[in-house]
């Protein structure tokens, strides 16, 4: 309501001021033959074409990098953070599908051991009965064990994620970024880094370009947080389904279904290994390689002493460096990566 | 139908250009005497876009919309119930595909004349081991069998075409057609004045829904006109279909062309089976509150707020005018989207249902 | 923060035009100046245009999320199921009756072995109940679309749809905000932020109505369904279609689902870490929502479950016959041999 608000004011505001202008006297009579563009007219002009597009580079910048000190700072808590199955909304909700469960388990180890132990049937049959019952009674355990048995699962994962992650300093890897991304705030200064220069450049040449070059750091920024994020829910979900998952996988009919949902539950969960790994891999990268290997841009150690090197000095040096960008784009796709490789890996 | 969408067209038409023309009175007045080049770009811009953009909207686009626009909601029932013919004394008779289907089945008939033949002579004169005649008893058996059917294949083709015709036909007189052309309407009206809503700022604004415009428009056309294609293509590999499926190594290939033709013939009581459904999902229009069934007006006065006011106050009359609401608007998108959706489900489990 | 600055940036702009509006008209030398000026305005105006109506259309979407329960829980009433089940229970008739009649003749006057006898016993117990679920479908079309509802209304009745809602807009409205910036700076800068804003709350309400006529599809198509699944050569379609039909209609419950997780995650998250972007997480949210009933229907493939137990509730005590032949044994008892009878 506000945002309609103010948007109204200020289509209200900019009318009014038209009709003031146009019946305020003489304003809007301009004396004819005597105007023609003055320099203070042109400059004016120009002036504004220009503010337009250094205002839509700034603007358009910070908007797409809008929370990247947040996730640069945050980047190893957000690869490790995951959901408590043990406390909360989640609790509540594993508790009620354990209620819906049990009952069900317990139904089928009484009928079981009725048949058992009451009904001679076949020795095959009672020995398909003998293995039922102890997928059951394995299950019922489980399922009543479920907020432990996932804890333990985001205990081993954070742990594993942890060790690896301090195997190098995470500092290497944001730092790169941050230096290829720039920073968020309105100071000039922090928009120096390569890719914002180049969307600089873009602009002032067709503002239509400047739509594609701000979407790299669209993509990077947003998608990574959001994907952080989805991660989390999904693995609340597959927590919370858990019990009926389990359950699924103790019976010979669903066995299928009930192997597919607890292997995405694992998958899920682990892929905060995966990220680790992901990051300490472009870590390493970035400490072994020499410098300026994968840069590409103006000012590249590749071009030299020709007359073009004379005129670029002039021009800010666009170096695009490629690996800290292509990591962040990894970082987004692994968890899809992990999916399809890991598919099919329970019994 | 058409005089009276015509007839909204043209009022919004006069009504936005009046709307629009108050604000700028004044300045215009002032502005037309003006010979300065600075003016220019206000001038163009601010006073000669909305109204180029008006007339193309309401005066172009609404013809379009009124023409092809509203074609597939007014004709679906000849388009569905369309078959290509081998009956001469039918509309559709195609003399072409008669032609095509009789050379084939020529030129393919002295084959089995051949095969039978040189069988028979093989288990007369070339009596070998007893699992040789066997096997020379089963092929000829397969042989005549298949041939019976080969010779036959264009009037099991009409048959199925006359089959599935009348299963369409029966669906079609079941279901109240005005009902699903007036939710089909609601999609591609609802498009349409939103695109008038915001295109009449700028043309590019509008561009997604100026896109679902023409897809909504010609999407159940492409997927209905493919339907016929594929029929006619099917109804000249029929014959040869019923060659390949009567031998062992070539039976995968005959299957898939036999199972193919009776799923593209068939397709057409699907696409009956979706006009039914449209009609029936008339209710959706209940799921919503009343209050909260938004109208969204067509209309887009310079000033802020005062398309709010035109839309109470059409609602307030009760007259439809240049609007649309949400139901009305994502549940005729819905509607063209089960042309695509349909189709292409069955395509997907319709798969390997021959032995 | 942002919504100041652009208010500050705009009534900044403004102020200057109007200044050099209100300059003196005998300063002849200023005209050009003041051309410059309006004609910013101009453009001004224009852009404020171009965003009062994308925001009348977005308070025209905005309601699908106010709106949520509504839709997650819209469900076509039996009753426009009836006319057109009723056509297709008429047309599929006629085939039971012709299979049961032609394997009752099978049994009386053509009987074979007794395994073939057994097994046409079995296949004539299924038609006839086949027959039964035939002319029983709007019930069943009722009873399935009846669960799938109480159970998604129960999910949903436990979330905090408030919360869910509030998540959406602010993702959605900071997408708005940022296409109201970039176009009031040049009237074509904000595009690709328009489309995607547009486009995510439509995707869901597009998913949410083609839903419904989906449903009401399968479930016209439940009498052939039920005749298909019932003769052997066409089990697999039968099969298929089956599947069809439970998948469409519990969409509602993954979208319920869905809303849970989204409430469940975002206080979790707020309790982990507080300062995580809202605007990302209302993003996040909204895509979590579009893809929860992909991968809890596609991957879990559960209603698969729905149809074994169909097909085992099929093969239960009706088919007697069948089972008796598989668990008949023959009886062979002691003989004992009378001592002949000796010349009486």
């Amino acid at each position: 309501m506000k945002k309609r608000h103010v948007l109204m004011t200020l289509g209200a505001f900019t009318v009014l001021g038209l009709l003031y202008i146009a019946y305020a006297e003489e304003s809007l009579v301009i004396p004819s033959g005597d105007f023609k563009s003055t320099w203070y007219s042109t400059s004016l002009g120009e002036g504004f074409w220009w503010a337009k597009r250094l205002a839509y580079a700034i603007v358009s910048l910070d908007m797409s990098k809008s929370g990247i000190s947040y996730l640069l700072q945050n980047l190893d808590k957000l690869v490790l953070m995951n959901p408590n199955p043990g406390g909360g909304e989640v609790l509540k909700y594993i508790g009620l599908f354990i209620r819906i469960v049990l009952p069900l388990y317990l139904l089928g180890i009484v009928v079981t051991g009725f048949y058992l132990l009451l009904i001679s049937g076949s020795p095959s049959g009672r020995a398909r009965a003998k293995f039922l019952m102890r997928d059951l009674v394995v299950g019922m355990v489980a399922v009543s064990m479920s907020p432990w048995i996932l804890q333990l699962f985001t205990d081993v994962s954070y742990q594993a994620a942890n060790a690896i992650l301090s195997q190098t300093d995470v500092g290497i890897v944001t730092g790169s970024m941050s230096a290829l991304l720039g920073g968020e705030s309105w100071n000039p200064a922090e928009h120096l880094c390569p890719l914002c220069v180049l969307h600089m450049f873009v602009t002032f040449i067709e503002i239509e370009l400047g739509y594609y070059t701000f979407l790299p750091f669209f993509l990077i920024v947003w998608g990574t947080l959001i994907f952080f994020f989805i991660r989390f829910g999904v693995v609340t979900l597959w927590m919370m389904i858990f019990p009926v998952s389990v359950f699924l996988y103790s019976f010979e009919t669903t066995r299928d279904v009930g192997r597919n949902m607890l292997e995405q539950t694992l998958l899920w969960v682990y892929m905060q290994v995966f990220e680790a790994v992901i990051l300490v891999a472009i870590a390493l990268c970035l400490i072994q390689i020499p410098e300026g290997l994968m840069s590409v841009g103006l000012g590249s150690p590749t071009l030299g002493g020709t007359m073009e090197d004379t005129f670029l000095w002039l021009l800010p040096s666009v170096l695009f460096d490629f690996i800290p960008f292509i990591g962040c784009i990894i970082m987004a796709i692994a968890p899809l990566l992990m999916l399809r490789l890991f598919k099919g890996f329970l019994p | 139908m058409k005089t009276k969408q015509t007839r909204i067209i043209a009022i919004t038409c006069i009504l936005a250009l009046l709307g629009s023309g108050v604000c700028l009175a004044a300045s215009v007045e002032k502005l037309l005497g003006g010979e300065n080049e600075g003016q220019d770009s206000f001038y163009t811009y601010a006073v000669v876009g909305p109204i180029v953009r008006m007339i193309f909207i309401y005066v172009n686009m609404g013809r379009w919309m009124l023409t092809y626009g509203n074609s597939f909601s007014e004709h679906f029932q000849e388009i569905i119930l369309a078959n290509p013919s081998f009956d001469p004394s039918s509309p559709s008779y195609n003399p072409g595909l008669v032609s095509l289907v009789s050379f084939s089945i020529h030129t393919i008939m002295p084959g089995y004349l051949l095969a039978i033949t040189s069988t028979a002579f093989y288990m007369l004169f070339m009596a070998a081991s007893p699992e040789g005649r066997y096997k020379a008893k089963a092929l000829l058996q397969r042989l005549i069998v298949s041939m019976i059917f080969f010779s036959l294949s264009p009037w099991i083709v009409q048959a199925m075409l006359d089959t599935s015709l009348y299963m369409s036909k029966s669906i079609l007189a079941e279901t109240d057609t005005a009902l699903a052309k007036e939710i089909l309407q609601g999609g591609i009206w609802g498009a349409y004045w939103v695109v008038a809503k915001i295109g009449l700022t700028d043309l590019q604004l509008a561009i997604g829904f100026w896109t679902s415009l023409y897809v909504m428009a010609w999407m159940p056309y492409m997927v209905v006109c493919l339907r016929y294609i594929m029929v006619v293509l099917y109804t000249i590999l029929f014959p040869i279909g019923i060659v390949l499926y009567s031998f062992v190594l070539f039976r995968g290939l005959g299957r898939k062309i036999l199972e193919q033709t009776m799923l593209w013939i068939f397709m057409q009581v699907f696409f009956a089976l979706i006009i039914m459904t449209i009609a029936a999902s008339a209710n959706f229009y209940s799921v919503l509150p009343e209050q909260d069934n938004i109208v969204l007006s067509g209309v887009n006065f310079p000033f802020p707020g005062m398309d709010q006011v035109f839309t109470e106050i059409t609602a307030v009359l009760k007259i439809p005018f240049a609007s649309t609401n949400i139901i009305a608007f994502t549940l005729g998108a819905a509607s063209y989207g089960m042309f695509f959706a349909v189709p292409f489900m069955m395509m997907r489990l319709l798969h390997k249902f021959l032995p | 923060m942002r919504k100041k600055r652009t208010l500050i940036i705009t009534a900044g702009l403004i102020a200057i035009i109007m200044a050099g509006g209100m300059l003196p008209a005998h300063a002849s030398g200023l005209a050009p100046f003041r051309s410059v000026l309006y004609d910013e305005l101009m453009k001004l105006a224009a852009k404020a245009w171009m965003v009062t109506s994308a925001q009348d259309f977005g308070h025209f979407i905005t309601k699908i999320t106010q709106n949520l329960r509504y839709l997650i829980l819209a469900n076509p009433p039996v009753d426009v199921l009836k006319g057109p089940q009723a056509f297709f229970i008429r047309m599929v008739q006629p085939f039971f009756i012709l299979g049961i009649v032609l394997t009752a003749a099978y049994i009386l006057l053509f009987s074979g072995t007794q395994k073939g006898r057994a097994k046409a016993k079995g296949v004539l117990a299924r038609l006839i109940y086949a027959m039964i679920l035939v002319s029983l479908s709007p019930l069943i079309s009722g009873l399935i679309m009846g669960i799938s509802g109480t159970l998604a209304k129960a999910i949903i009745d436990t979330a905090d749809l408030a919360l869910a809602r509030d998540l959406i807009e602010t993702g959605t409205s900071a997408l708005f905000y940022n296409f109201a910036e970039l176009t009031l700076i040049h009237r074509t800068g904000g595009i690709e932020m328009l489309l995607l804003w547009d486009t995510f709350l439509l995707i869901l309400n597009f998913a949410m109505a083609i839903r419904y006529p989906l449903v009401i599809f399968w479930n016209i198509l439940l009498p052939m369904t039920l005749l298909m699944y019932s003769f052997t050569p066409t089990k697999t379609i039968g099969k298929k279609f089956l599947h069809q039909t439970f998948l469409w209609t519990f969409v509602q419950v993954g979208w319920a689902i869905g809303i849970v997780i989204i409430t469940i995650s975002a206080t979790g998250m707020k309790d982990i870490d507080p300062n995580f972007p809202d605007a990302k997480m209302g993003i996040a949210c909204l895509l979590l929502l579009i893809t929860t009933p992909m991968m809890i229907l596609g991957v879990m493939d559960w209603l698969s479950v729905g149809v074994e137990l169909v097909e085992i509730l099929n093969a239960a005590p009706l088919s007697i016959g069948a089972l008796t032949f598989d668990e008949m044994k023959v009886e062979r008892g002691v003989v004992i041999e009378e001592p002949a009878m000796e010349g009486v």
